[in-house]
């Protein structure tokens, strides 16, 4: 390595050099930039530099991903509202992948993201199909199923996994859209407070102020506390942000619900730690701990529950998985967490029973059957019985 | 008096210093970024009138380099951007300068050898090589972790080797 950085800087020295100079007069006010050059070409393209010039300096102030930001806003309102539509409508719980991502695509996809946040898009969308279509190309994504078809015998090429990025953008931009319309959120809700200065309800309060004890947040690290209601008063989300997350609390009748985002994109679940195996009790002591800090001595006769979905036998679908405590009150408490991270993504207080008559629903529906027999994919749910001091698996549900 | 402290005073000596010192850096940075030398030379204008315009908040928190070679990336890289989406070539006209002038595709060597190499990498490298920031001070720039700009860099550099191996 030394050897062709020695090389490389040798080349380097032999790289053209800046024939030009700079010479600045200093007005009190302005700034004179002149070009002094010999070049018999210099009227031409001094005219030409000073148009790159103004259209630099022209360029207003950026967001935090101005690039992607401009990207998402030139989407056609039909596109916007197809996107929304595409998804509300599939009842799925995480996009689906027809294969994992390779290690290697998985490390290429984070450099072309960070790519993508500097304005290095895709040539082209990535193909949308319905139905039972069958294309002549190998990687497509099926707006009825909610998978991504990734070729069997090959990696994806940059070109692919840039598509699959700004799919993922667009569809998270298009369902903010339709919400933010549909919901008419207001300025006047935007406004940097704490909540317990609000008059929300005490219930309220107390379920965000558990959740960041469990994350250990101060409140004094929150900002930009935006409050928006949700179709009517009884459902309401509260969204802080900090320096570097988005942390969200949805309230509604019997639901209570915690989410963390990065704040400079919202991740989606690309199944990037899936071939990561189950492990039931990885995180078990945490949640158990979060529990206690939440909820302290009012809980009684509890029992605790595993819950992901699995892709292949023993393997995580995505990279999530969520431990569930019930009680006999009927607001059932459940932690998820990523693989691989000590602190629960998500809070969330929803009912265990209703939870289970949905996957009896979908069983006796034979929705993963179904999916088998189209794609050759075996999705399965996992949802184990563990002993709610020990964390050891007592049943499978 | 440190130097960008002369400039914020508005000491024209000192900010020629400063071109001086680095104008070579931020002319071959920009150069391996857009690989087009007019494109390059307004980088190095861009540069070092901001360098004048905003020498007054400059922090110290970072290198005089680190700072300036932020800027000059952060231009280059702005420029690049526009010219995917062809806004800058609505402005200039190509065709009006004859050929000889442009030898932006003659430049052989360093530029060639990392054409291969995708646009991170390509900045890492040049960033190091070119520029001569530390790891800390790239990953500083990109926003990344110090170990992700070392471990791309070796892999870039490492491909590179190859490419020269089979040619």
């Amino acid at each position: 390595m030394k050897k062709t950085e020695k090389y490389l800087k040798k080349l380097i020295d032999e790289m053209p050099e800046y024939y030009g100079d700079i010479h600045f007069s200093v007005d009190s006010d302005c700034i004179d930039p002149v070009k002094k050059r010999g070049n018999r070409f210099q009227i031409k393209y001094s005219f030409a530099a000073i148009c790159v010039l103004i259209l630099l300096i022209s360029v207003p102030v950026a967001a935090k991903l101005p690039f992607v930001t401009e990207r998402m806003q030139a989407m056609p309102q039909e596109e916007v509202q197809d996107l929304a539509d595409m998804y509300n409508a599939l009842h799925i719980p995480a996009d689906l992948f027809s294969r994992p991502f390779s290690e290697e695509e998985r490390v290429r996809m984070k450099s072309l993201r960070e790519e993508y946040k500097n304005g290095i898009f895709p040539d082209e969308d990535i193909l949308i199909v319905s139905g039972n279509e069958q294309p002549d190309v190998d990687f497509y994504y099926n707006r009825d199923t909610g998978m991504f078809i990734l070729p069997d015998s090959r990696e994806l090429t940059d070109e692919e996994l840039r598509q699959y990025i700004d799919f993922s953008h667009k569809v998270d931009y298009s369902l903010q859209t339709q919400y933010a319309l549909e919901n008419h959120v207001s300025e006047e809700d935007e406004n940097n407070y704490d909540i317990t200065d609000l008059e929300v309800p005490e219930e309220h309060k107390e379920f965000i102020q558990a959740c960041l004890m469990v994350l250990g947040i101060n409140d004094s690290d929150l900002t930009n506390l935006h409050i928006e209601k949700v179709h009517d008063d009884a459902n309401i989300r509260y969204s802080y942000q900090t320096d570097t997350k988005i942390l969200s609390f949805s309230i509604s009748p019997g639901d209570f619900w915690m989410e963390e985002y990065e704040s400079e994109e919202m991740e989606t679940d690309e199944g990037t730690d899936f071939m990561k195996p189950i492990d039931e009790t990885q995180n078990y002591k945490s949640a158990r701990k979060a529990l206690d800090m939440m909820c302290g001595d009012e809980w009684t006769d509890a029992s605790a529950w595993y819950y992901c979905l699995s892709i292949s036998e023993g393997y995580l679908q995505n990279d999530k998985y969520a431990y569930i405590f019930v009680d006999d009150k009927g607001k059932d408490l459940w932690f998820s967490y990523r693989y691989g991270e000590t602190y629960p993504c998500r809070i969330w207080i929803s009912s265990f029973e209703r939870f289970t008559d949905n996957l009896e629903r979908a069983r006796e529906h034979g929705l993963h059957e179904r999916l088998y027999e189209r794609l050759g994919v075996k999705i399965e749910d996992h949802l184990i019985e563990l002993d709610i001091e020990t964390g050891k698996i007592l049943t499978d549900y | 008096m440190n130097v960008i402290k002369r400039v914020a005073e508005g000491d024209n000596k000192a900010l020629e210093e400063l071109f001086l010192l680095y104008g070579k850096k931020v002319f071959r940075l920009a150069l391996a970024i857009l690989n087009d030398r007019f494109l390059s030379e307004d980088v190095v204008q861009e540069t070092f009138l901001r360098v004048q315009q905003n020498a007054k908040s400059y922090q110290f928190r970072n290198s005089e380099r680190e700072w300036i070679m932020t800027i000059a990336h952060n231009i280059a890289i702005d420029i690049l951007r526009k010219r995917k989406k062809e806004i800058v070539q609505e402005e200039i006209s190509y065709s009006e300068i004859p050929d000889a002038v442009i030898d932006g595709d003659n430049d052989i060597g360093f530029l060639q050898l990392i054409e291969p190499l995708n646009e991170l990498d390509k900045q890492i490298v040049s960033l190091h090589l070119i520029s001569e920031l530390k790891h800390r001070e790239i990953a500083h720039i990109l926003n990344m972790s110090v170990s992700a700009v070392k471990k791309r860099y070796e892999r870039a550099i490492k491909r590179i080797a190859n490419e020269m191996e089979e040619h």
